[in-house]
C-alpha cells in the first residue's frame, strides 16, 4: 500500500510544485494522476519511486510510505526492490545495450540465481510472448519496442507497484494498444500501477481511481464510472486530450502540386527493408502530416527529404527543375523532436539570426515578438523552458524563411493545451511560399492543423 | 530460444583491457613493422569474427594509410615549421594507433554487464566498476545524439568549413546532450539495484576462452618480438 500524507515538493527556491497532497493507494489498484503539463502530476510519480529527491534535488514535507516504511529513510535501491518505474522516453530507461542482458539486469542486482532468472524469464514469456525483441541491439529497436521492452522488464522485476510517466508520448496508436493490453495484464497479475498522463483514452479500462491535478493540489478525485461522464470539451479545458480514441479524419494527399517526389529510395543498413515514395506531389501553401507506425523510417523519410541522407537516391523536382541534395538543404529548414539538439548560440537573438545573411533586425524581432519570445532575447536559449526552447527553433526556422518546413514530433508528450498552441503557431508559419511537413503519431493534432497526409 | 549467445571469439573484457595496456608499450618503443602489422590483422580479424565486418577492413586500412603517409622522424624534422605541424598530427595519430584500435575492439565488443562482472571476478570495489561501466555506457548514447547535432548543423549551415564558429557551436548542445545522457545512464542504473549490497549474480558468466590466451599470448610475442627484431 502507498500511502502519500500531507506531501509537498519544491525544487531549489521556486515556489511549491506539490501542495498538501494526501492519498492511499490499496494493493492491485489502478491510479492515474493526470492533468495540464507543469501541474505536478511527474513529480507525485517521482516522489513514489524516490528519483524526484535523488536527481532532481527536490526538498520534500509530509511523508510517502510503502507498505510502511517512510521512503525518505531509504536508498533509491532500496525503493527500486518495492517500485519499478517506466520513464516517459523509453530511450533514457537502458542501462545495457543488448535486451536480454537489460531485462535480466535488475535481476542480477538483487542477486537471484541463474535457475531463478531462467523461470523468471520463461514466466514473463508466457504473459507478454516478446522473444522476437530478445537479444537484439536497443539501439536498433523502434521507441514503441523500447516502451513495450520497459514494461516487460517492470514485470519481470516482480515489484509490488509500477510507476508509469506518460507511457505513452512517444508512442503511435498501435503501441499504445499494445501497452494498453499489457497493463490490462500486469493489473490481472494484482500489480499495483501508478500512471502519470494526459493521452488517457487508452487507461479508461485499466484505472479505478482518477486524480485530476492542477496547480500541485488535487483538484478532484473520481472514480472511473465519475470520470467517464465528463464530457470531451470540459476535459480538452482542463489540457487533456480526448478520452476516446481519436480517428484521423485528415484527407489523404491529392497528388497535385509543383513539389513532386518523382522517388525515394532509402536502404536502411541492418535490415533488409528499403524506404519508398514514388510520384508524389505537394503543393506549396499546404502542411502535410507524414503518418505511419513507429519503426518504419517517417524520420528517415524527412532527412531524405531535406537532402540529409547521403546513401539516399533521389529524384525530387520543385517547378519541373530537378533539385540536388545540397539544393534542398538550402532551402530546408526542420524542428527537431529533441530541440536540445540545434540550439548553438548565446542569446536567443543571435540563435534565431544564425546562419542567415543579410537579415533586418526588425523582421527578426518581429518574429519573436509573434512568438512571445521577445523579452527573452537576450537570455541563453539552453536556460529556457521546454516549450520556449521549441519556440525559439521554430523562431529561427521563420527567419531563414525555408521553402520548405519540417517538424519531427512537434507534440510528444505536450497536453492539449500545448498541442493547440503548436498548432496555432504552425498556422502562422503558413504561406504560399511554403511547404510544411510535419511527422506525427499524435492524431488530434494532425486533425487540427494537416491539410493532407500521407501515410507511410 | 537462445536468450543470449556467446561469441567464443570475444575474448574476456580484463583481458581486452589488459591488451590495451600492453599495446601502450608500443607508443613509446618502436616495434618492427611486420609485427605490427601481425598486430593490426590480429585485431582487424577478431572485429570481423564478432560480426564487426566494416570495422575491420577500416582498421588495416587505416595503419595503412598511416604507416604509408608517415615519413620517419628524420625528415620530418628537416621539414620548414608549418609542413612539420601538419604531419605531426599524423605521427601522434600512428604512435597511438595500435592501442586505439585495441581500445576500438573493447568499446565495440563488450557490454556493460560483462564488464562489471569480469570486474567483479577481480574484486574491483563496486565505486570504481560502476563509474567505469556508466562510462562506457555513455559512447553509444552519446554517438547516437551527436549524429542529430550534426545534422542540425548541417540544415542551419554550420559546417566545418569554418572550423572556429564550428567548435564554439558544436559546444553548446553537446554539453547539454552530454549531461542529459549521464543524467539518464545514472538513473537507469540506480533504479534497477546497481548500487545493491548483495552479492551480483552473472547471467551470462564471463569464462577465461581459449580466445583469451590466444589473444595474450600473441600480442605479447609480437611486442616482444617487434622490439628484439
Amino acid at each position: 500500500m502507498v500511502e502519500i500524507d500531507n506531501l509537498s515538493l519544491s525544487y531549489g527556491n521556486s515556489p511549491e510544485v506539490l501542495k498538501g497532497i494526501s492519498l492511499n493507494i490499496n494493493d492491485g489498484e489502478c491510479v492515474l494522476f493526470t492533468g495540464k503539463s507543469g501541474s505536478g502530476k511527474t513529480s507525485i510519480v517521482n516522489s513514489i519511486n524516490g528519483l524526484a529527491v535523488t536527481y532532481d534535488g527536490a526538498a520534500i514535507n509530509g511523508s510517502v510510505r510503502i507498505d510502511n516504511k517512510d521512503i525518505k529513510e531509504l536508498k533509491l535501491y532500496e525503493i527500486s526492490t518495492m517500485v519499478s518505474s517506466v520513464f516517459q522516453n523509453p530511450k533514457t530507461h537502458f542501462f545495457n545495450i543488448n535486451t536480454t542482458l537489460e531485462l535480466l539486469f535488475y535481476l542480477e542486482n538483487i542477486g537471484l540465481s541463474k535457475k531463478q532468472i531462467d523461470e523468471r524469464l520463461k514466466d514473463m514469456l508466457d504473459l507478454f510472448p516478446i522473444e522476437h525483441l530478445l537479444n537484439r541491439d536497443i539501439f536498433k529497436l523502434s521507441g514503441g519496442e523500447k516502451q513495450i521492452l520497459c514494461i516487460a522488464a517492470s514485470y519481470i522485476s516482480g515489484t509490488k507497484i509500477i510507476v508509469l510517466d506518460e507511457p505513452s508520448s512517444n508512442l503511435d496508436e498501435e503501441h499504445i494498444l499494445i501497452i494498453k493490453e499489457m497493463l490490462i495484464k500486469l493489473k490481472e497479475k494484482g500489480r499495483t500501477i501508478i500512471i502519470s498522463e494526459h493521452r488517457i483514452f487508452y487507461l479508461m479500462d485499466i484505472a479505478d481511481r482518477v486524480f485530476l491535478i492542477k496547480d500541485g493540489e488535487i483538484q478532484k478525485e473520481y472514480t472511473k464510472t465519475d470520470f467517464m461522464k465528463i464530457p470531451s470539451e470540459k476535459l480538452n479545458e482542463l489540457g487533456l486530450r480526448d478520452k476516446t480514441k481519436v480517428n484521423l479524419t485528415v484527407p489523404e494527399i491529392q497528388n497535385r502540386g509543383n513539389f513532386e517526389v518523382r522517388n525515394i529510395e532509402f536502404k536502411f543498413s541492418d535490415i533488409d527493408n528499403k524506404l519508398y515514395l514514388k510520384d508524389v506531389s505537394f503543393e506549396m501553401g499546404k502542411i502535410y502530416g507524414i503518418v505511419g507506425k513507429n519503426g518504419l523510417g517517417k524520420s528517415t523519410l524527412l532527412r531524405c527529404l531535406i537532402g540529409l541522407e547521403r546513401k539516399s537516391k533521389d529524384e525530387i523536382y520543385l517547378d519541373d527543375k530537378k533539385l540536388s541534395k545540397s539544393d534542398r538543404l538550402k532551402i530546408s529548414s526542420l524542428v527537431m523532436q529533441d530541440v536540445n539538439h540545434q540550439l548553438f548560440t548565446d542569446s536567443v537573438i543571435s540563435e534565431v539570426s544564425l546562419g542567415i545573411k543579410s537579415i533586418e533586425r526588425s523582421y527578426v524581432e518581429n518574429i519573436l515578438k509573434k512568438l512571445d519570445l521577445y523579452e527573452l532575447k537576450d537570455r541563453h536559449p539552453m536556460s529556457l523552458s521546454g516549450g520556449q526552447k521549441q519556440r525559439v527553433a521554430i523562431a529561427s526556422v521563420l527567419c531563414k524563411n525555408s521553402k520548405l518546413i519540417f517538424f519531427d514530433e512537434p507534440t510528444s508528450g505536450m497536453d492539449y493545451y500545448n498541442m493547440m498552441n503548436i498548432s496555432h503557431l504552425i498556422n502562422e508559419c503558413k504561406n504560399d511560399n511554403k511547404i510544411i511537413f510535419i511527422v506525427s503519431h499524435d492524431q488530434e493534432f494532425l486533425n487540427s492543423i494537416a491539410d493532407n497526409v500521407i501515410y507511410l | 530460444m537462445p536468450a543470449f549467445q556467446d561469441n567464443p571469439y570475444n575474448p574476456n573484457p580484463i583481458t581486452k583491457m589488459c591488451i590495451i595496456i600492453l599495446l601502450g608499450f608500443t607508443v613509446f618503443h618502436q616495434v618492427n613493422i611486420y609485427f605490427e602489422w601481425g598486430i593490426i590483422l590480429l585485431i582487424s580479424f577478431l572485429f570481423y569474427k564478432n560480426g564487426l565486418k566494416k570495422e575491420a577492413l577500416k582498421n588495416a586500412a587505416f595503419f595503412a594509410a598511416f604507416s604509408c603517409i608517415v615519413p620517419n622522424i628524420g625528415i620530418i624534422k628537416n621539414m620548414n615549421s608549418f609542413i612539420m605541424m601538419f604531419f605531426i598530427v599524423f605521427v601522434i595519430c600512428r604512435m597511438i594507433y595500435l592501442p586505439y584500435s585495441a581500445g576500438k575492439f573493447f568499446i565495440r565488443t563488450s557490454d556493460v554487464g560483462s564488464i562489471i562482472s569480469s570486474m567483479d571476478k577481480i574484486k574491483v570495489p563496486q565505486n570504481i566498476s560502476i563509474p567505469i561501466a556508466v562510462m562506457f555506457r555513455f559512447f553509444p548514447s552519446f554517438k547516437e545524439e551527436w549524429k542529430n547535432i550534426k545534422m542540425a548543423m548541417k540544415i542551419r549551415g554550420i559546417t566545418i568549413k569554418t572550423p572556429f564558429s564550428y567548435m564554439e557551436y558544436v559546444i553548446v548542445p553537446l554539453l547539454v546532450v552530454s549531461s542529459n545522457i549521464a543524467d539518464d545512464i545514472a538513473k537507469a542504473a540506480e533504479t534497477r539495484c546497481i548500487e545493491s549490497p548483495v552479492k551480483k549474480t552473472r547471467y551470462i558468466s564471463v569464462k577465461i576462452k581459449t580466445i583469451d590466451f590466444l589473444y595474450v599470448i600473441l600480442i605479447l610475442v609480437m611486442i616482444i618480438g617487434g622490439v628484439l627484431w
